[in-house]
């Protein structure tokens, strides 16, 4: 190697005296011809090298300028050939982009201080405007003690920078897209480490915990999680990552305000270009919503339930109460198919109301089964507009079912001239005072014997809500008093 | 031998009555309130209870309480597969489901005339 070098000194100091005599020949002849006489292979080697290789004497003259330097450097090798660096006339670029000045090349350099320059990266801009980027990198080369010239040799990185840019470019882009993501993500979005640090959480990651960017990285995003629910997160993210699966749990989080956040939990691992695990991307889905909508679900279910049962067990009560006051099947039928018609009636109308309140004016027409607006009704309501909870209302709506029924069996409305006036009032008290007056039918001419009717009337007001009932049968016609009590704030009880 | 029925639902206790009248036994009630029951059974010794869970004041726990810890046998009677608010000493409590069956109440009122045999 050693012998080469030398040689190579020598065969440029000829180059030297050769330009010295006068006229300058094409590089390539000259190099040709000089190297032909020492090392064929040598020229080889220079032609070939995918490096360029440069050779300026001391007066900045370039001597020797191989096919890859002039590639690089945009130059035809005539052009090359008839040179000086002083005279450089492309535009040279430093790495930031900024126009290099000649006196700062590496040549430059080499040649003014006779010491080597080390590899840096230099552009230059050739015709086209495209810049060529390449690691430049002078030698001094010595004559005895006198300096010579300095070599230079540089290798093509435009490529390489090209691929670098375009890479730095895209991973910019994706960091700018991620971001936009995720911060206008509703769910709470995080990217966490191998090992499950967190580097970076979304906005939408730090209204639901309470915690700051600082608190929530590294482990501190732990602190999120309410208590119960740490260890089971902890263990099962564990369990994923041995197992390199994506994570799945419903869990909950928690601001420092106490406010509890259901959140479905998902991560998926990312890997690198070889395929190894590098981190973790995991998003929080709040389905607070979601698993109060559960709940209440449930809830209605075992309301629903509750009813029912309470339902069939009135029907059961009522079968035995019209049995007991029926002289025939064909009027058990009669008498049970009309009580069970009239509860399935206010019934609807609670149902519609989501087992709310019910006003007192449908609760009667509802019970009479006319429509009281009617020409030909033989009812005259009059009250003002108030309303009575579930349980009131059914049990209200089913005592004046029974006060119909009798009126048509025994009172006024046995006639086609009979009517019925109703007439409430609201107390200041809560107390709703209702009177039921008949007349237009045949006199009374006795007491009506107690029947079943009659019974279940007080023991729907006076046992089931705490009301009370005057029943009355004066000779013009019968007149009943009921006293509703304030409604009970027990709701959706039947 | 007296039984308790507390059901504010007035129809569906009547059916009860009915029926406990029919197996010779003397109803208190039926009542319909947790307020009117704990007067009740301060007053009236009976053999045994059947409980409404949800009253209109409240549910029957109170009353149950009381029960308990006079050794009164009783059943809860209700539409509820679970009873929101019953403590730990009450769960095992033996229940009725409403609509209430002729032959469970049956084997209720029979077990009442047992105990009260029992006890003296």
């Amino acid at each position: 190697m050693r012998g080469d070098e030398d040689k190579t000194k020598e065969q440029l100091i000829e180059e030297l005296d050769a330009l010295r005599s006068g006229g300058r020949p094409a590089p390539t002849d000259l190099v040709a011809s000089d190297l032909s006489r020492t090392d064929s292979r040598f020229q080889l080697l220079l032609e070939r090298l995918p490096a360029g290789v440069v050779y300026c004497q001391t007066d900045g003259a370039i001597a020797v300028c191989n096919p890859e330097a002039c590639r690089v450097l945009g130059l035809s090798l005539d052009e090359v050939s008839s040179r000086y660096v002083s005279d450089w006339e492309s535009e040279m670029l430093r790495e930031d982009g900024s126009v290099c000045p000649v006196e700062e090349f590496a040549v430059s350099r080499c040649l003014a201080t006779g010491k080597p320059q080390p590899g840096k990266l230099y552009g230059v801009r050739g015709p086209d405007g495209g810049v060529s980027w390449a690691n430049y990198m002078a030698t001094p080369v010595f004559e005895g003690e006198a300096l010579a010239g300095a070599l230079v040799v540089f290798a093509d990185v435009s490529a390489r920078q090209r691929a670098e840019q375009e890479r730095e470019g895209a991973l910019a882009l994706g960091d700018t897209l991620f971001r936009v993501l995720t911060d206008h993500s509703s769910d709470g979005v995080y990217r966490a480490d191998q090992d499950g640090r967190c580097l970076y959480a979304n906005p939408r990651w730090h209204e639901m915990t309470g915690l700051s960017i600082e608190e929530t990285s590294g482990y501190g995003w732990t602190e999120g999680i309410v208590a119960e629910d740490r260890e089971l997160v902890l263990s099962t993210w564990n369990e994923c990552v041995q197992a390199e699966r994506d994570w799945n749990l419903e869990y909950r989080l928690v601001d420092r305000t106490g406010k509890v956040t259901w959140v479905a939990g998902t991560a998926r691992p990312f890997r690198n270009v070889s395929g190894r695990i590098i981190g973790y991307i995991g998003i929080n889905r709040d389905i607070t919503t979601l698993k109060e909508a559960r709940k209440r679900e449930s809830l209605l279910v075992q309301e629903l339930n509750h009813r029912v049962k309470n339902v069939l067990a009135t029907v059961v009560g009522l079968t035995r109460e019209s049995a007991r006051s029926s002289e025939s099947v064909a009027v058990f039928v009669e008498t049970i198919t009309a009580r069970i018609a009239a509860m399935a009636r206010i019934h609807e109308a609670l149902s519609l109301r989501s087992w709310g309140a019910l006003d007192v004016e449908e609760i009667i027409r509802l019970a009479v089964n006319v429509d009281p607006a009617a020409d030909a009704s033989p009812f005259t309501l009059r009250g003002p507009a108030c309303t009575l909870s579930s349980n009131v209302a059914m049990a209200l709506g089913q005592a004046l079912y029974e006060l119909n029924a009798n009126a048509v069996r025994h009172g006024a409305l046995r006639v086609e001239s009979g009517r019925v006036d109703i007439v409430w009032k609201r107390h200041d008290n809560g107390q709703t005072c209702m009177s039921w007056t008949e007349s237009g039918g045949p006199e009374l001419e006795r007491m009506p014997q107690p029947g079943v009717g009659l019974s279940l009337i007080q023991g729907l007001i006076g046992h089931e809500i705490g009301g009370t009932v005057t029943l009355g049968f004066p000779r013009a016609g019968a007149r009943h008093h009921i006293v509703v009590p304030r409604s009970s704030s027990r709701e959706g009880e039947p | 031998m007296k039984v308790l029925v507390v059901e504010d639902n007035y129809i569906a206790a009547m059916a009860i009555v009915h029926d406990l009248r029919a197996l010779n036994c003397e109803v208190t009630g039926p009542i319909a309130t947790v307020a009117r029951a704990l007067e009740v059974i301060q007053n009236t010794p009976v053999a045994g209870a059947l409980l409404d869970y949800q009253l209109r004041d409240g549910t029957s726990v109170d009353v149950a309480r009381e029960l308990y810890e006079a050794s009164c046998p009783f059943y809860f009677m209700t539409g509820y597969s679970e009873l929101a608010g019953l403590p730990e000493l009450l769960k095992d409590v033996p229940r009725l489901n409403k609509p209430v069956d002729a032959r469970r109440l049956r084997d209720a009122v029979e077990q009442f005339r047992l105990l009260a045999s029992s006890v003296g």
